[in-house]
């Protein structure tokens, strides 16, 4: 449904490329989550994607047709939302969503009838005449999808769209994208891992600009399958006493260290629990939890991706 | 397309307030313009009394009236024309919605259009509310108004204004600040207002306009290159206003 072929762009004064050789391919009817740190790239590339930018070099496709600056044909097949919805606030709801309609060219019966529905669907028939100024965070971010579906796309791109609400209204988002995902294909940047586990179902992971890898969520999770050690001691002194020991054994790949918790990556796991109950055994650490787990999509992201952002 | 934009441009200009403090500003110079002509000697004759001083100020005629009018709108007016639209493209690219309709299936050259069609409708409504207003109350005041020669010194301070608000949406077009595109437009506005003394100039100027109006007002013929060079400048501002904005990244 959507491919990119090496799209690269430097914006002008910055030494670095925003983004450098970034190939994707998103099948149709799939969530994909665009993953990365901020400032990797996500935003150039859907702006990219969306024909708001142009590439340094490279192209976009969107169901086979060619995406540029001026391509009406193709943003006939494209819903958009950025990181904060920007609509016009004097509109009241079912006003933008009519007036989006207009500008998708549906005639005034199917206008209306599509208003209604995503309204209905967003949860915001009771504010359909309710002025977007007067929107709360969430209800504002669910219309921003609302109306982003209002043209019946092909594509929906969502960029960050969780990140700027509470967990209510994160949760309000995540439940809708799940229900849309069946209609359309879903393009979603996001920062944050839990959103991308709970209801994408390929993940790309940009960081520095460069594409590090695209795969499907299950196949990337299983490929990552091996068991990582979680160890939490009594306090965060105990944590820090830990650390500056396991720090001299360079065998060793620490995954994270955070408040009273470290996480380790073993390569060799049995020989590696045992050097690890030893030195708790010899330097007498206090702990509270010693456990064998799966990875997380964040743990695959980290050892992906926080190496990198260690090395800056 | 182009409608939808055009209606949209338009109802939020009425929902803003610009389009009424606009067609108002204008409607209310018209109808002071006259006004204060008519009662400027009785003004003037009530603050020197008290003092012993006789000033005499002769009676005062429509050409006086028209005279005021003149001044008002191409000084006060144009200003508070370049506020009132200097944010009508950099408004929303400071805001987000410029991105918001650019995603859809919007060419770019239809949202400019639309942008300059509506400031040229609220000028061609506030030009005739200025007109309406002046008019009355000149032909009540004053004998001997030449309402022709009236409209006609209208149409080319309609033309001049066109020409003031569509640089400054052309300078709106190109920045993302509107503080930025006001003080340009601002400045253009000056710049043409000078340049408007320099005789040979000023016969390829809009502002050259206004010495046209007051030869059409007496009755004088009007150089026609200054008309047709400032429907060139408009033409010239939007196509530079396109050119310019297709180049526009977010």
């Amino acid at each position: 449904m959507i491919t990119c072929d090496k799209l690269c762009k430097t914006y002008k004064g910055e030494p670095h490329p925003a983004i450098n050789n970034i190939s994707l391919n998103v099948s149709a009817n799939t969530v994909f989550g665009f993953l990365g740190p901020n400032g990797a790239g996500k935003t150039t590339t859907i702006k990219i994607l969306t024909g708001l930018m142009r590439p340094d070099s490279g192209e976009v496709k969107i169901a086979k047709q060619i995406v540029s600056v001026d391509s009406v044909d193709v943003k006939q097949d494209v819903g958009y939302l950025g990181q904060e919805p920007k609509m016009y606030p004097w509109m009241k709801c079912r006003e933008l969503l009519l007036f989006v309609g207009k500008l998708f060219g549906l005639d005034q019966s199917e206008r209306k009838t599509r208003a209604d529905n995503l309204l209905q669907m967003a949860g915001l028939a009771h504010a359909a005449d309710k002025k977007i100024s007067a929107l709360s965070g969430g209800m504002l971010q669910r219309l921003g999808i609302a109306q982003a579906l209002m043209g019946n796309p092909k594509v929906l791109f969502l960029d960050e769209p969780t990140s700027a609400l509470d967990p209510i209204g994160r949760k309000e988002v995540l439940d809708f994208i799940a229900q849309i995902k069946e209609k359309c294909t879903v393009f979603m940047s996001t920062h944050i891992l839990s959103d991308v586990e709970r209801v994408c179902d390929t993940v790309a992971i940009i960081n520095k600009g460069e594409i590090v890898l695209q795969e499907n969520i299950n196949s990337l999770k299983s490929r990552f399958a091996e068991k990582i050690v979680e160890i939490e001691t009594v306090n965060s002194e105990e944590q820090t006493r830990l650390m500056n020991i396991l720090k001299l054994n360079k065998s060793l790949n620490i995954l994270k260290s955070e408040n009273s918790k470290i996480i380790i990556h073993p390569e060799n796991l049995e020989k590696e629990k045992q050097i690890l109950l030893g030195i708790i055994k010899d330097h007498n650490i206090d702990i509270v939890k010693f456990q064998l787990q799966n990875p997380s999509l964040e743990d695959v992201f980290v050892k992906l991706v926080g190496g990198a952002q260690d090395e800056n | 397309m182009y409608f939808t934009l055009l209606t949209k441009e338009l109802v939020e200009q009425m929902k803003n307030g610009k389009l009424i403090i606009f067609i108002f500003v204008f409607g209310f110079f018209g109808l002071l313009s006259p006004i204060s002509a008519k009662f400027m000697p009785d003004i003037i004759a009530s603050f020197t009394e008290t003092q012993n001083i006789q000033i005499i100020v002769p009676e005062p005629t429509w050409l006086d009236a028209v005279g005021q009018y003149i001044k008002n709108l191409t000084q006060m007016c144009m200003f508070i024309a370049i506020i009132i639209y200097m944010g009508l493209i950099s408004r929303e690219k400071e805001t987000g919605t410029l991105v918001f309709l650019l995603v859809k299936p919007v060419k770019r050259s239809t949202f400019i259009l639309a942008k300059f069609s509506s400031v040229l409708i609220v000028a061609i409504i506030s030009m005739i509310g200025s007109f309406v207003a002046a008019s009355i109350f000149s032909y009540f005041y004053f004998d001997g108004f030449d309402i022709a020669g009236f409209a006609k010194l209208n149409m080319l301070m309609l033309l001049y204004l066109v020409n003031i608000l569509f640089i400054t949406v052309l300078f709106s077009s190109i920045f993302k600040s509107q503080i930025i595109a006001g003080i340009l437009s601002f400045g253009a506005f000056l710049v043409l207002s000078l340049m408007a003394q320099i005789g040979a100039v000023s016969k390829f100027i809009p502002s050259g306009l206004m010495s046209e109006a007051n030869n059409a007002i007496v009755g004088n013929p009007i150089n026609a290159g200054v008309v047709i060079s400032s429907f060139l400048f408009l033409v010239l501002s939007v196509i530079l206003s396109i050119i310019l904005f297709k180049k526009w990244e977010p």
